[in-house]
């Protein structure tokens, strides 16, 4: 049957005019009760799917869900709106949502990453689609932030290989960070674990270059002084070398 | 021209595709669209529905143009109807648009609940109708019901119209009988019975027997996997050139159930011709892998043999990195000396290396705590022995799903590999309460609550406590296995154990011993398979007897000692405070595939622990471990496992006592050995009383009556052995959890040196007198009034009232009782019986029931007990 | 006592690493012969090494290197190898990781929290503002 089963008795199948359910739906969101106000939401949509009110319920019943961290079934209620409205001036928001549900599920760099993965794609699709919406702007700062932790992900492995002394998968997994997220704040101390790695691998010539360009970007930073003074201890005839 | 749907038309014959429009008259063509207008939209915008396809104002309308718009209106699903007008420029698209799913009813289904089937089926409240999924959902239907054997159901969708155009699905369903296999005959097989051929079938002959099985409804896809199975089976033994000529189910006259018949022609027995590996690889020498080949030419012909040594082979050269290794055997057949030739060539492959190693799936568990156990590493050849290493080293962790496999994908080039370990979470938190029922210590509870990932850092916590009525315990674990990222695993248990036995009397607690102690432990591999592993424990043990029950001062001397009579020798000599400080280490040799629940693989530990680092106790143990695990196939899990230890005191403790301490020694019981009590094998003092018999004399009690007292004293040597066959259920059962299996249990507890025993004499059994604080006993004196009545008594230390009469003494009477030492024997304890364990829905369950074949005199055997515990 | 021994990187094959000449291979016949790099070099002029290792692991300490080779293959602008030199393990340093790590978006979940919370809602505690409710009619 079509309505949520948490909608109580007050929302079963009481055939209603739109607009007293969608005010109730909408005081009841106010006074912070989302549980009801997104059944009520839904109710509105089923029982009037062709008033122009179902429209905005669907968007609203989304956003209540969004309210109560349910996250699933927020970003449901969005999809199907878009699947129906894709037109519509309210779509950015949808998109916008869709975004924030999974952006705000994030778990950290310890665990699983899927849901960071699907938070940069439903991102990155609402700066695509509507690139001077006003979401777009929130979209692109919140997509930074998620780049920024993938590559907290990739450094964090890249450590743990160093740590065990696997020293070539650590040199492979910082070099996926530079390659993937050099925007991200993580790029300097990358560059200063693969001169790390470099050194323990034997190439200090690699470890030189990592530690110039490192030098180059980020001048002032810890990461630099730490290797130059690494370069300096193990492998001081490279600092003589120019390139 | 274009039909309005009705609602109610059958979905089986296929809807009428809408006709088109027809083509607009020809003078009209090549017009240019000047506006574009929808009209009859109600849910839709007319944005959202011009946004669907390409004509746009200004496009030259022409008639393809129209008909592509109007086949991308159809392929949006969202009209049931739609025409495109053009009346000089104006182009006007009239839709009307498919109805909003109101409610789904299903009605007629007995046999497939509604649960089942929602799920399965695409249409779904407030999402738009249309004949297409309707069609589909119905298919989907009448599938379920197919894969029930019941061939004859039909489903009928009907369409219940709203206001608002809106719809109610319904779907009627008629299920019809359920059609089963009566009869399966087999024509020309003379090498092998039909009862053989039937056997390799999965489809059965329906019977009473068989009530249960879901092997004999009839299914046609079986029907073809029979079919293969029938090939498989010949071509195992040979018979290259069998052919399965015919296969016919026929409907039985009475058109309920089926008769399988099968034509086979089975052709001549194969042996094998010259057998030699061909590899292209460049460190693989070919001549050395013929030799290591299972078959040799001359042996009968076997197809499951051939492919057992593809696999191996390809297997071996995955262990040299070449993952992606093809392996083809290219058979010569010679029907006039039937035999087949067989060379296995192995095709040029790159060596491939790991591109990435991959963790999904983990919400809960730390990543490093799974890649830790990753044998393999980015830029690490690839090599399939270290890869089925660490899924059974991830499987042993015990928090993933089953079946766990490490997924393999195709890297971003063909010499690159990425390996995936995609986990499904289980519940790693464990509250075990367990309760046996016992002849000796009636209702036990035990409860634990263990979390074996404790914070996702794969640390293991555990608290346990048990209660029974003779015994209190509680203790905390914790293990860390990788600690400071190394290979060290360490741990450390904190425990009080109280051990007490109503030694005299059932009720109260008589005797008490109560060892308070930690462990702490650090393994360290050495090998892949081995590892060492050091231990430090300390005990206080503090044993206690109920004084005034059992001190007696015998002797006069004014000092109550502990009395042999009334508590036994080997109770008084154990009494006392002892602290022991024990240095243990182990070798642990572990290859199984999963240490949780292993089905192949063996693994053994010998270990030796000093008790004399300072405390006052002196001993030294060796014991030792070994299991082994066969999986024999289709389920059959055989398991071996045997334990044996040996004690030896290093500090006399004087004669008449054993140089090793009652609470250091081996008890054997259950839940070691089935079919036992808790310690009741072994060597113990049974405190016989004496009782009537039938025909009224009196005479001593068997060994088992249950006011006897017996109280085990444990051993110096103890060895046990288990054999256990785990039996695989019917798929049913399996889905349940259900894990049924037969055991048999040997074992034995013996070698202490006899204790002293005390008797209490026949008949009148034994006086204690109680005494005064000063030693002498005490009698009660009547006192008389001055009429000679007695009015009540004093106590007085003269065994004679003033006037001579006699007083009476104070004290209590041991009733006659004859102590006997039994049990202490090398020969072997032996039980059979059988076991299930069930993953019930509030967690695991196990229960036993065994039948002790072999015990010794005053054993106490226990045949029923269970176990249930429950994960969260 | 003994020590775990595995063997990491590149599985280095003497008879192809001879068979590898400067001026007569191009990066085609490279890959051919050796399979593509084990990493190749970010900066300058590429370069790809092939890093073969083996690693001792004594009880109680993490694994240390104990053979190592290394192939870096230099290639000229058209792809013609420039030269192939051998490093082993004189070069190899002993290096002790740093410590300080660059913050990520998650915060370190409390103890507590670990118990009973469930995984830490990090875009939650830290994502500044959420969605304000659908404007326009």
């Amino acid at each position: 049957c079509a309505s949520s089963g948490g909608g109580g008795t007050e929302t079963a199948y009481v055939a209603r005019d739109v607009e007293s359910l969608y005010t109730a739906a909408k005081d009841r969101l106010d006074r912070g009760d989302a549980k009801i106000a997104a059944a009520l939401f839904d109710e509105v949509e089923r029982q009037h799917p062709y008033s122009p009110w179902a429209r905005r319920a669907q968007l609203m019943s989304a956003f209540s869900y969004y309210v109560r961290r349910d996250y699933n079934q927020a970003i449901q209620s969005a999809q199907r709106f878009l699947s129906i409205h894709p037109g519509n001036q309210n779509a950015p928001y949808a998109y916008y949502l869709i975004g924030l549900c999974y952006y705000e599920q994030i778990s950290d760099v310890d665990r699983d990453q899927k849901i960071t993965q699907q938070a940069l794609t439903a991102l990155t699709e609402v700066q695509r689609r509507y690139p001077n919406s006003k979401y777009a702007a929130d979209a692109r700062l919140k997509i930074d932030l998620v780049n920024d932790h993938l590559a907290g992900k990739e450094m964090e492995i890249g450590r743990f290989y160093e740590d065990t002394g696997k020293w070539t998968a650590a040199q492979i997994r910082f070099q996926n960070v530079i390659e993937d997220y050099q925007t991200t704040s993580h790029t300097p101390e990358a560059l200063y674990r693969l001169t790390e790695t470099s050194l323990a691998l034997g190439i200090p010539q690699e470890a030189r270059r990592y530690a110039a360009v490192l030098g180059a970007n980020y001048p002032g930073s810890e990461w630099y002084e730490k290797a130059y003074e690494l370069i300096g201890e193990y492998a001081p005839e490279e600092l003589a070398r120019a390139d | 021209q274009n039909i309005p749907e009705e609602g109610q038309e059958a979905a089986q014959q296929p809807a009428p595709a809408p006709t088109p429009a027809p083509a607009t008259p020809p003078e009209q063509q090549g017009q240019v669209i000047r506006t574009i207008a929808v009209a009859g939209s109600q849910r839709l915008e007319p944005e959202t529905i011009v946004s669907y396809i390409q004509l746009r104002a200004g496009d030259l309308y022409t008639p393809a143009a129209a008909d592509q718009a109007l086949k991308d209106l159809a392929a949006t699903e969202l009209f049931s109807d739609y025409r495109i007008e053009n009346n000089d420029g104006n182009v006007v698209i009239t839709i009307v648009e498919n109805p909003v799913i109101n409610r789904i009813v299903l009605e007629g289904n007995k046999r497939l609940k509604d649960d089942k089937i929602l799920p399965e089926i695409q249409l779904s409240a407030r999402q738009i109708f249309t004949r297409s999924k309707v069609r589909a959902d119905v298919a989907r239907i009448i599938e379920l019901y197919k894969r029930q054997g019941r061939f004859a159901a039909t489903v009928e969708p009907q369409m219940v119209q709203l206001d608002q155009n809106r719809v109610d699905v319904v779907f009627e369903i008629t299920e019809g009988p359920k059609s089963k296999v009566r009869k399966i005959n087999i024509i020309g097989n003379d090498e092998f019975s039909d009862g053989d051929l039937k056997g390799e079938m999965v489809t059965k002959e329906a019977g009473l027997l068989k009530i249960f099985s879901s092997g004999t409804s009839y299914d046609p896809d079986r029907l073809a996997f029979d079919q293969q199975q029938l090939r498989a089976f010949y071509l195992e033994n040979g018979y290259a050139d069998f052919r399965v000529v015919s296969a016919v189910a026929e409907l039985t006259p009475d058109k309920k159930d089926f008769i399988i018949t099968y034509v086979v022609e089975e052709g001549e027995r194969y042996k094998f011709g010259d057998v030699e590996v061909d590899s292209q690889l460049r460190d693989f020498d070919s001549d050395r892998m013929t030799r290591s080949l299972p078959m040799k030419a001359g042996d009968w012909y076997d197809a499951k043999l051939v492919e057992d040594t593809v696999e191996s082979l390809s297997e071996t050269a995955g262990a040299f990195g070449y993952a992606f290794a093809d392996v083809q055997p290219d058979f010569s057949r010679s029907r006039e000396d039937l035999t087949m030739g067989v060379t296995f060539v192995i095709r040029e492959a790159p060596r491939v290396y790991i591109e990435s190693v991959d963790v999904n799936g983990n919400t809960l568990t730390q990543d490093k705590v799974i890649r830790r156990e990753f044998r393999l590493a980015e830029g690490d050849a690839f090599n399939s022995l270290q890869v089925k290493r660490s899924t059974a080293r991830i499987n042993s962790l015990g928090y993933f799903q089953e079946n766990f496999e490490i997924s393999q994908v195709e890297g971003s080039a063909p010499d690159r590999i990425v390996l995936e370990a995609n986990v499904e979470e289980q519940a790693t938190g464990e509250l075990s309460l367990s309760a046996g029922f016992s002849s000796l210590e009636s209702f036990i509870f035990q409860g634990s609550i263990r979390q074996r990932n404790f914070r996702g850092r794969g640390q293991t916590v555990g608290l346990s406590l048990s209660y029974s009525s003779y015994s209190r315990s509680g203790s905390i674990s914790f293990t860390e296995p990788y600690l400071f990222d190394k290979n060290i695993s360490a741990g450390i248990d904190i425990y009080r154990r109280d051990y007490n036995n109503g030694y005299y009397n059932r009720r109260s607690a008589t005797y008490e011993s109560a060892t308070t102690g930690f462990q702490a432990r650090v393994g360290v591999p050495l090998t892949e398979y081995m590892s060492v592993l050091g231990r430090y424990t300390f005990n206080y043990d503090d044993i206690t007897i109920d004084e005034n029950s059992y001190f007696a001062d015998l002797d006069g001397d004014g000092v109550r000692t502990c009395e042999p009579l009334l508590a036994g020798r080997y109770l008084c000599e154990a009494i006392g405070t002892r602290t022991s400080s024990i240095l243990g280490m182990s070798l642990v040799y572990r290859n199984l595939d999963s240490v949780v629940r292993p089905t192949r693989g063996e693994s053994a530990q010998i270990g030796v622990d000093f008790a004399g680092l300072g405390g006052n106790t002196r001993y030294l143990r060796f014991s030792a471990q070994a299991a082994k695990y066969w999986s024999l196939g289709s389920g059959f899990i055989f398991s071996l496992t045997g334990e044996t230890g040996l004690i030896q005191g290093l500090k006399d403790r004087g004669e008449g006592q054993d140089d090793v301490l009652l609470t250091d020694r081996f008890f054997l019981g259950e839940p070691q050995i089935r079919g036992f009590d808790i310690r009741g094998v072994g060597p113990r003092v049974i405190r016989r009383f004496y009782g009537q018999n039938e025909d009224g004399e009196v005479v001593l009690q068997p060994y088992d009556a249950n006011n006897n007292y017996d109280d085990a004293l444990g051993g110096k040597a103890m060895y046990l052995a288990k054999a256990e066959l785990e039996i695989p259920l019917g798929s049913g059962a399996r889905e349940m959890g259900l894990r049924p299996s037969i055991f048999l249990d040997a074992g034995a507890v013996y070698n202490i040196t006899d204790p002293v025993l005390v008797n209490s004499p026949y008949p009148d059994g034994l006086f204690i007198p109680r005494r005064d604080a000063d030693g002498n006993a005490l009698y009660y004196q009547n006192i008389y009034d001055n009429d000679g009545q007695i009015t009540g008594t004093t106590i007085v230390t003269s065994p004679l009232d003033p006037d001579g009469e006699e007083n009476t003494a104070i004290g209590n009477t041991i009733s006659p009782f004859v102590e006997e030492f039994v049990g202490d024997t090398w020969k072997p304890r032996v039980a059979i019986g059988i076991g299930v364990n069930w993953n019930s829905p509030f967690g695991p369950f196990r229960i036993n029931f065994a039948y002790p074949l072999l015990k010794q005199e005053g054993d106490d055997t226990k045949k029923f007990s269970f176990n249930v515990g429950t994960q969260f | 006592c003994s020590s775990i021994v595995n063997h990491r990187g590149f599985v280095a094959d003497e008879v192809l690493i001879a068979s590898v000449q400067p001026g007569v291979d191009n990066r085609m016949s490279v890959e051919r012969t050796l399979g593509r790099p084990t990493f190749t070099s970010e900066f300058g002029e590429p370069v790809w090494y092939y890093v073969a290792s083996t690693t001792e692991q004594a009880p109680f300490t993490t694994p240390k290197i104990t053979q190592h080779t290394v192939l870096a293959v230099r290639f000229d602008e058209n792809d013609n190898v420039l030269s192939v030199d051998r490093t082993g393990m004189d070069q190899v340093a002993r290096i002790d990781p740093d410590s300080t790590v660059t913050p990520t978006l998650g915060r370190d979940r409390g103890l507590l929290e670990d118990l009973f919370g469930n995984i830490g809602q990090v875009g939650a505690a830290t994502g500044p503002g959420g969605a304000g409710s659908p404007t326009g009619q």
